[in-house]
């Protein structure tokens, strides 16, 4: 045995000791709090699955009574997770769901792993344009804190029943141009966005009327939207229903914006792969399409209740 | 067909490399690409399935397989994980809303044993957007600094400008070279 060896036995040894009295630890303090969180327990079997890798990498240099040990020991600590996790209502090791902003402060030994439990919100942007949190109310550009740069990007998070035109008046200089949209959890709004030079991504929105224009877009978990748009790619679609696609309204282009406005409407719905048309999206019918005169109404400041406006234009895309 | 044939083949079986694009939908993995091979970006449509890129860098042919990031492909992936020799791993520097959701991606894919020892270069695209996090907020939000099992790197780009996508690859080349190259002369 050669001295390399040595000295990755002995780190190995070290390594899995402490990762062992850590987990063990955290086992136990799972086990005395009785209902233990799932999220602390997927963490723990995380590092668990980690521990066992770590041991199967190190199956080359263990001499074979080591690896008996490490294994004994770590089979136990397995053990003990499995009772735990039946004892706590089984739930599947991994799934795809977004979880909430984590809030189990299990307490953590010297694994880097899960001493990261930052709620999403600590990513806050410093230098994008932000409207968050709105119920009830009209958000125009001046809602906007200014921002110094000619491009940014937009992010339009948890509204309920508000009207955002971030349209009118995008085309003098004064306000950024925007490069990237991002929009999650919106209801009952109607939003009406400018020309954007790169993507837009759309999360949870449901119960709305949203127009923009955009180099790419893409939909998620939405449903019962009427959608508006001038896009140069195929947009795409998951996980939604009752969506209805039309162009761009005409009455709403104030920057000119690139030829060839021919509306794409071959909407790709990746929840449905079949050579059969999708029952999750259709064309806007012309007699729901919003005229001229409702997109004036629509962005003028000050036409009336904003209750009423959006009572009036939403009962159309809930026919 | 004689010895020769075979070891000329073999040979040049070893200057290739297997490398993997993954990554959330709207990363710009396609983009990229396009970008490096010296493409039009503007006509980029969200990826429906893989592309398959071939190209030279340096002495190496880079088999370059991009793979795409909707929700319903990503059980997919795993598909294409035989052989990797790195692993491209894109961001979208301005979707701030969905760091979570990258990081627990990309940690459940660094268990994966067929990726086992594979590089892994992160690449913090869209960083011409104003509103763009910085590398190091990345490197927190995804908690880079966990990860023990890949030989890792950071580095900031822009599809749209181009800026530091070929710094990107020669970092990913050298990187596996170095692996394939050290464990050829260590082991025998």
């Amino acid at each position: 045995m050669d001295a390399s060896n040595k000295t990755l036995i002995q780190e190995f040894y070290t390594s899995f000791q402490a990762s062992q009295s850590d987990l063990s630890a955290r086992l136990a303090v799972l086990k005395a709090e009785g209902n233990a969180p799932q999220d602390a327990i997927n963490a723990l079997a995380l590092d668990v699955a980690k521990l066992r890798k770590d041991l199967s990498d190190a199956n080359a240099y263990l001499p074979s009574y080591d690896l008996r040990q490490y294994e004994q020991s770590l089979k136990s600590l397995e053990q003990s997770l499995d009772d735990l996790r039946t004892a706590s209502a089984g739930k599947p090791k991994f799934s795809f769901k977004r979880k909430p902003a984590k809030t189990s402060a299990c307490p953590s030994g010297p694994h880097p792993a899960t001493t990261s439990n930052v709620a999403s919100s600590s990513w806050a942007s410093a230098n994008s344009i932000v409207l968050s949190g709105h119920t009830r109310q009209r958000l125009t550009w001046s809602s906007v804190s200014s921002v110094s740069a000619s491009t940014t990007d937009l992010s339009v998070t948890d509204l309920d029943s508000c009207i955002v035109d971030l349209c009118t008046g995008s085309a003098s200089d004064a306000f950024p141009s925007l490069t990237a949209v991002h929009m999650r959890n919106v209801k009952n709004s109607i939003v009406i966005l400018p020309h954007v030079k790169g993507s837009a991504m759309v999360h949870d929105m449901s119960n709305s009327v949203l127009a923009v224009g955009c180099h790419q877009f893409r939909m998620h978990t939405s449903t019962s939207v009427d959608v508006y748009f001038h896009i140069d790619s195929n947009p795409i679609i998951e996980h939604c229903t009752k969506l209805r696609f039309a162009p761009f309204p005409a009455a709403l282009v104030e920057v000119p914006t690139p030829p060839a406005a021919v509306p794409n409407l071959s909407v790709q719905d990746f929840s449905h792969i079949r050579a059969t048309p999708s029952p999750n999206w259709s064309v806007l019918p012309d007699e729901d399409y919003l005229r001229q005169e409702d997109w004036n109404r629509i962005t003028t400041p000050d036409a009336g209740d904003l209750c009423e406006l959006l009572q009036n234009f939403l009962s159309k895309s809930q026919a | 067909m004689g010895l020769l044939t075979i070891i000329r083949k073999n040979r040049q079986k070893e200057k290739e490399m297997r490398i993997l694009f993954l990554g959330l939908d709207n990363a710009g993995k396609t983009t990229i690409l396009k970008k490096l091979n010296g493409e039009d970006i503007m006509e980029v449509s969200p990826t429906l399935g893989f592309n398959i890129k071939t190209f030279m860098h340096g002495k190496y042919t880079l088999n370059v397989w991009d793979v795409g990031g909707q929700r319903t492909l990503r059980p997919y992936w795993r598909n294409y994980f035989e052989q990797t020799d790195a692993i491209v791993w894109v961001v979208d520097s301005v979707d701030r809303m969905r760091m979570d959701d990258c990081k627990a991606e990309l940690h459940s894919l660094l268990l994966e044993d067929r990726l086992a020892g594979a590089s892994l270069l992160i690449l913090a695209n869209k960083q011409d957007i104003q509103g763009s996090m910085s590398t190091t907020e990345i490197r927190n939000a995804l908690d880079l600094l966990s990860i023990k099992s890949h030989n890792w790197k950071i580095m900031p780009c822009s599809a749209v400008t181009g800026e530091n996508l070929v710094e990107g690859l020669d970092w990913v080349v050298d990187d596996v070279a170095q692996r394939i190259y050290y464990g050829a002369t260590a082991t025998r």
